[in-house]
């Protein structure tokens, strides 16, 4: 079947088959290298990404499920991510980086969601990342990072 | 400064890890894994898979040379199943094709018959006279024994004697970056993109299984997505040299999770029998220690894992007599190999509970109990061996009696808590006879940059960034005059593995090695251009200023220096810091670390979180502290999956945890902040001045949550990691059960 969507702003139209995900899709057809592959049953959040402004992880998402939809990956955030970018920056908080694109589309999803001004909880944030692994860094410095960012 | 270099790249998805953006054309690769643990393959015939339309390579144990195997100290593994299969999940054939689907359709033509072979599920069984043997020198892989004194007579003297066995788990490094990468001929060699902490091992390895000269074959093996030692190993790089090679396209091949959870290597579990015992001034004086390991179906790490545990199996205490004995299986249970920790950090979890029990039936407090026994700063070390001195062992005591006291847990009739503490030492680099010397070089390359070239590799552990500010300091040069080349065998200078926490060291020895010489040369070519004394000249940023007439810019820039010059290349060789031992395999630089935290136990569910962790390195100042800390608290939460979440079962040789629904490491809400204290006095003759930060902190946090577990339950866990079964059985032999 053929799906349109749009890709980071741009329109998609690609033919698909029924049992394809939105990962190999974005991966492989569009050259999103951002959406990554690694425990492929949605426990990791390495192929976290935005439909219609909502976090979802590609490897459980049926590619024809993007048809009609607002795609958004990592190497689409632009300025969305830049002060999240600076904060991680600033505080170390990235290592292989893996899970990075990934986790990046959590925090924006997240922090967007938020209401103007509302102090983002340690424990929200908790339950949110809890779907993002990050084998490297412990993450301790990445809660410091946005527990800073949003207060 | 950034922790690691590409550190926006990473996050935008714009940085390129190896296995990506592969040439056009490209073929798929995929594995046939064996289903069985032991069997004998009777049949293999790949004929109808390689006559499938779109397949370009099938590759069998036929195609390797047949006396072809790997490993350390023991070679007895073939890339791919020779004869028998020896675990769930060895790779028995290998296809490259246009496309998956094709890929999968010759996977399904292989036809193969596999004969069943008694499974060898336990280390003990493994021993026993009868067992199944999985290699025809029987299932006995490595040992190690050692004593000191007479702990026999010893005990004999002891006021207090206690025994602890405790059990560790199969943990799985699991980097979120699957093993994989892309190989690309030439006609007369191949270009092998794929992870590895040592890019001239797995070139002449690669070279010698093809038949061909080493520098045809060229290893980059940087940047990874995470390893902690899994992809310290050779993994799947021969079976992808090989489709390669054969099917003369590129290939590219990446496992998947669930094939990852089998086939990679793991931390190898432990069954540890301590005995010790004190006098009634609390000083230790006998140690007994008897320690079974489970290495799985080949040798790889396993003989040095098990030598690096025993070795530091008296963490950093100075016991009067010792009897150590350490044996190593063969089973049917995957394949142990290197994990951040190496064999280490289960024996060291295993001493520190025991001294703690030893402490309490002694009623002396754990830290007073810790600084009695501690190593002298002149001691030798812990098999007899000369080491670098550590008079920082005290001071890493006084730091951890000195830190702030935890905010108290309210008391609650739900939850117990528990505060737990560690202190341990690790030898670093590998033990003597060991690859330890290394080799770099400076070089001002033609675009004006001063650059070190290295293989160490860069697994996101910051090795650049830290290299980069190593040049920094040794050279009065700006951020844009200087590189770091790392990765590959591109480098022209083996550096040795980037193991065993080592990379720092070597990278801060080779440059402060190659800083005069190359000065020198930098000196002499610019004095010359310039045609002024070479005593007239200040190196500065950018390039060279004439010292009696200060200018903004300088009188000669880098690159108008090596554009006159060439490029100018100092090539530097450094020993290894290792010394000798007849009979045993002994470290000779190492670093200490103390550890405390806490733990909540939940009363109703036995669930235990951690809700503390502080560590203390003795790691010398940080060169790069953004990656430092970092190091530190990412060994905290991989010490905390050891101990509360992390094991990978095997029954009857079946891989039981496939992927992260059934293999649990610790989210965001599983890890608590992880306070980093570092100690940075290191002695001021110390030879290196730093130590690396690589896997201390894994080795001090994780007794020290399991000490904390102890305490909260006044019982020590006897099987890691801590399962709440077990603690709701010992509240109810307490007879706290709510």
């Amino acid at each position: 079947m053929r799906i349109s969507f749009t890709l980071n702003g741009e329109p998609q139209n690609r033919q698909v088959n029924p049992f394809d995900k939105a990962t190999s899709i974005l991966a492989e057809q569009c050259g999103q290298e951002s959406v990554k592959t690694s425990c492929a049953i949605g426990r990791c959040g390495a192929c976290t990404i935005l439909v219609d402004g909502k976090s979802a992880n590609a490897c459980l998402l049926i590619a024809a499920k993007m048809d009609g939809t607002d795609v958004v990956t990592a190497e689409g955030l632009g300025a969305r991510a830049d002060a999240i970018i600076d904060r991680l920056r600033q505080n170390g908080a990235i290592q292989c980086g893996y899970c990075a694109p990934g986790l990046l589309i959590s925090l924006v999803a997240l922090l967007e969601r938020a209401p103007d001004g509302d102090k983002l909880e340690r424990q929200e944030l908790e339950t949110v990342l809890a779907g993002n692994l990050c084998r490297c860094s412990g993450y301790t410095a990445l809660r410091k990072a946005i527990l800073a960012l949003s207060s | 400064m950034n922790a690691v270099t590409g550190l926006e790249e990473k996050l935008r998805g714009t940085f390129r890890y190896l296995a990506e953006g592969q040439p056009e054309g490209t073929l798929h690769g995929a594995l046939l894994t064996s289903p069985l643990a032991h069997a004998t393959i009777r049949r293999l015939d790949v004929s109808a898979a390689r006559s499938l339309n779109g397949v370009h390579a099938v590759v069998t144990a036929a195609d390797v040379p047949s006396d072809f195997l790997m490993g350390t100290a023991i070679l007895d593994r073939p890339p791919l199943a020779r004869a028998k299969v020896r675990f769930q999940g060895e790779p028995i054939a290998a296809v490259a094709a246009e496309t998956k689907a094709i890929a999968d359709a010759a996977l399904a033509l292989i036809a193969f018959e596999l004969e069943p072979l008694p499974i060898v599920s336990a280390p003990r069984d493994a021993l026993d006279e009868g067992a199944a043997k999985l290699h025809d020198s029987g299932n006995l892989c490595s040992d190690f024994i050692y004593s000191r004194g007479d702990a026999r007579a010893d005990f004999e003297d002891c006021a207090h004697v206690i025994d602890h066995t405790l059990t560790t788990p199969r943990q799985v490094p699991a980097a979120m970056e699957l093993e994989g990468g892309i190989c690309i001929p030439s006609p007369t060699g191949i270009e092998l993109r794929a992870a590895t902490h040592s890019p001239f091992y797995t070139r002449s390895l690669i070279a010698s299984m093809l038949g061909l000269p080493d520098k045809e074959v060229r290893v980059i093996g940087s940047p990874i997505g995470g390893s902690y030692g899994g992809k310290e190993e050779i993994h799947i790089q021969p079976v992808l040299a090989l489709l390669a090679w054969t099917a003369r396209r590129p290939v590219r091949l990446v496992l998947e999770r669930s094939q990852s959870m089998a086939f990679a290597t793991t931390r190898h579990p432990f069954e540890i029998a301590l005995k010790i015992g004190c006098d009634r001034a609390g000083r230790l004086l006998a140690l007994t220690a008897d320690v079974l390991v489970d290495n799985g179906a080949y040798a790889s790490f396993g003989p040095e894992v098990l030598d690096t545990g025993m070795e530091c199996i008296q963490s950093a205490y100075a016991f009067k007599s010792v009897s150590l004995r350490g044996r190593l299986a063969y089973t049917n249970n995957g394949v142990g190999g290197a994990f951040r920790g190496f064999g280490a950090l289960q024996t060291l979890t295993a001493i520190e509970l025991a001294v703690d029990i030893l402490a309490r039936k002694a009623s002396i407090d754990p830290l007073a109990f810790r600084r009695i026994n501690l190593a002298g700063a002149n001691d030798p070390g812990p098999l007899g061996q000369a080491i670098i001195p550590q008079p920082e062992l005290s001071k890493v005591a006084d730091a951890l009696s000195a830190l702030p006291v935890w905010r108290d847990e309210t008391p609650s009739q739900r939850y117990l808590s528990g505060t737990g503490y560690a202190l341990v030492r690790k030898g670093e680099g590998f033990a003597g006879g060991g690859p330890n010397g290394a080799s770099g070089v400076l070089a001002l390359t033609l675009d004006g940059q001063v650059t070190f070239q290295s293989s160490l590799v860069e697994m996101g552990q910051g090795l650049e960034s830290t290299v980069r500010n190593i040049l920094l300091a040794s050279f009065d040069l700006g951020d844009a005059d200087i590189c770091c080349a790392t990765g590959s065998s591109d480098a022209g200078a083996d550096s040795g593995p980037t193991s065993a926490s080592r990379g720092t060291q070597i990278a801060l020895r080779l440059i402060r090695a190659g800083k005069m010489p190359f000065l020198e040369k930098l000196y002499v070519g610019a004095a010359e251009i310039l045609q002024v004394p070479m005593d007239a000249l200040r190196l500065g940023p950018g390039g060279f200023y004439q010292r009696m007439a200060p200018q903004n810019k300088p009188d000669l820039s880098l690159s108008d220096l090596a554009a006159s010059a060439g490029e100018i290349v100092t090539r530097i060789d450094i020993p290894g810091i290792e010394t000798t031992q007849a009979g045993v395999k002994v470290h000779t630089l190492f670093t200490a670390c103390a550890a405390r935290a806490g733990v909540r136990i939940d009363r109703w569910t036995g669930q235990v979180v951690c809700t503390g962790l502080d560590l203390l390195p003795a790691c010398g100042p940080p060169i790069s502290p953004l990656a430092f800390h970092g190091q530190m608290t990412g060994a905290g939460a991989q010490a905390l999956g050891f101990c509360l979440t992390e094991h990978q079962p095997y029954e009857e040789g079946t891989v039981m945890a496939r992927n992260f629904d059934s293999y649990f490491i610790p989210t965001i809400a599983d890890v608590p902040d992880i306070n980093v204290h570092p100690v940075t006095w290191l002695a001021p003759d110390d030879p290196v001045g730093i130590r690396g930060a690589g896997e201390i902190g894994l080795n001090a946090a994780a007794p020290a949550i399991a000490n904390a577990v102890a305490s909260a339950l006044d019982a020590a866990p006897t099987h890691l990691p801590v399962r709440p079964e077990w603690v709701l059985g010992v509240l109810a032999r307490q007879g706290r059960t709510p």
